[in-house]
């Protein structure tokens, strides 16, 4: 798991970055941390223990990259490829996800509150045990998942696809939709 | 600190196995039933299992505890007010364990029953029944789920939002989401400055 030490920044609630007092919103050499970070997540194919939030990272593949027990709330994701990443107890509340891919993932545990996902493929993956608490979507796809045992409450879901998921268990309490498909999923299965 | 999860297929519930970075001693909460797939964690990662956390004493929480102690020597921690079948070392609210390496605090949340604790492991929360992602533990009454709301506000909802939630159930989560999110909570639960 990721360090829960917190920035040291006065008022500042976010963790401080890997092996550093402070979170990379406040600290002084933030290019570099910026390169590290880049260069782990299209490099490594294994992450562990990662914390930076408030990071804006856009135009990289990670290369089927095995997160564990991370870090990475209030980020900027622009033209990202997760696919056939698999995430364990990962944080990504809070974030901004533009035109991102997550085709062929495993995920379990981890957590999406609260961000906002445009003209994102999530399509044809496991997110098993996962938070979407709170998440505005536009144009998303959700197709073809197994969103088991995962929450969407109060979530807003605008122009989206749910077709052909298996949402056993899958919490859809408070959502507000519009243009949204749930064809050929397991919606009688749902909580809503 | 090492946190994995287990989901028990059988209980519906979550185990979590924490354990020290520093010494490897691990310790597990809630063992609702003890699989291959818990056996496999911890000696994959190689840890020592010493203790367990039991939030409350529900079966689907503790079911797994019968086998586990035929497979490992461990010390069983509970609250004072559980009345589980077998021996058992009893905390109260606020009582601070050093335990495998690691401090734990033992916060006593009754509402959903009344031997409920919540485990406070550095900025992580292991709120068994107490507080779960999007809902809060069923209660056997109204005034239960009254107490339940007024404790989780007084004793979790003073903590740091960015406090890690580990629930019995469901998916993880964060003091801040559940604030933000929680059907059950928005109405009482006032709303924090954004850092």
């Amino acid at each position: 798991m990721f360090s829960l030490q917190q920035c040291s920044t006065d008022g500042c609630h976010h963790y401080a970055y890997t092996n550093s007092p402070h979170c990379y919103y406040h600290a002084v050499d933030k290019e570099r941390i910026l390169g590290e970070v880049r260069q782990l997540l299209i490099a490594e194919e294994t992450i562990n223990d990662l914390s930076i939030s408030e990071a804006h990272l856009s135009g990289l593949t990670l290369p089927a990259t095995r997160i564990t027990g991370s870090n990475l709330a209030w980020c900027t994701f622009t033209d990202v490829d997760f696919s056939s990443s698999v995430m364990t107890n990962c944080f990504f509340d809070f974030c901004l996800f533009e035109r991102c891919r997550f085709n062929g993932v495993d995920v379990r545990y981890s957590v999406f509150a609260g961000s906002r996902f445009c003209d994102c493929d999530l399509s044809d993956s496991r997110y098993i045990h996962s938070n979407f608490s709170g998440i505005t979507a536009h144009r998303t796809n959700f197709s073809s998942c197994d969103f088991y045992y995962s929450t969407f409450i109060t979530a807003t879901l605008i122009d989206s696809s749910f077709e052909d998921c298996n949402l056993k268990k899958t919490d859809l309490r408070n959502t507000e939709r519009r243009g949204v498909s749930f064809r050929y999923s397991n919606w009688q299965e749902a909580h809503r | 600190m090492i946190i994995h999860q287990h989901f028990s297929v059988s209980a519906l519930c979550n185990t979590y196995l924490v354990a020290s970075k520093a010494t490897g001693e691990a310790l597990l909460i809630d063992p609702g039933s003890v699989e291959l797939d818990l056996i496999n964690l911890i000696e994959a990662n190689g840890l020592e299992l010493t203790t367990v956390l039991l939030t409350h004493g529900h079966l689907a929480h503790r079911e797994g505890l019968g086998t586990l102690e035929k497979i490992y020597d461990v010390s069983v921690w509970a609250s004072e007010y559980s009345r589980v079948p077998f021996p058992f070392n009893a905390v109260g609210d606020h009582d601070v364990l050093h335990l495998c390496n690691m401090e734990i605090e033992a916060i006593h949340v009754p509402g959903h029953s009344l031997d409920s604790v919540v485990w406070k492991i550095g900025g992580a929360l292991f709120t068994g029944d107490v507080l779960h992602s999007g809902w809060i533990g069923r209660s056997g009454g109204y005034r239960e789920q009254a107490l339940l709301l007024q404790l989780i506000e007084e004793r979790l909802f003073t903590l740091d939002e960015n406090t890690l939630l580990f629930p019995g159930h469901g998916s993880p989560s964060k003091l801040r989401i559940e604030t933000l999110f929680n059907p059950a909570l928005r109405t009482r639960v006032s709303r924090r400055a954004v850092p």
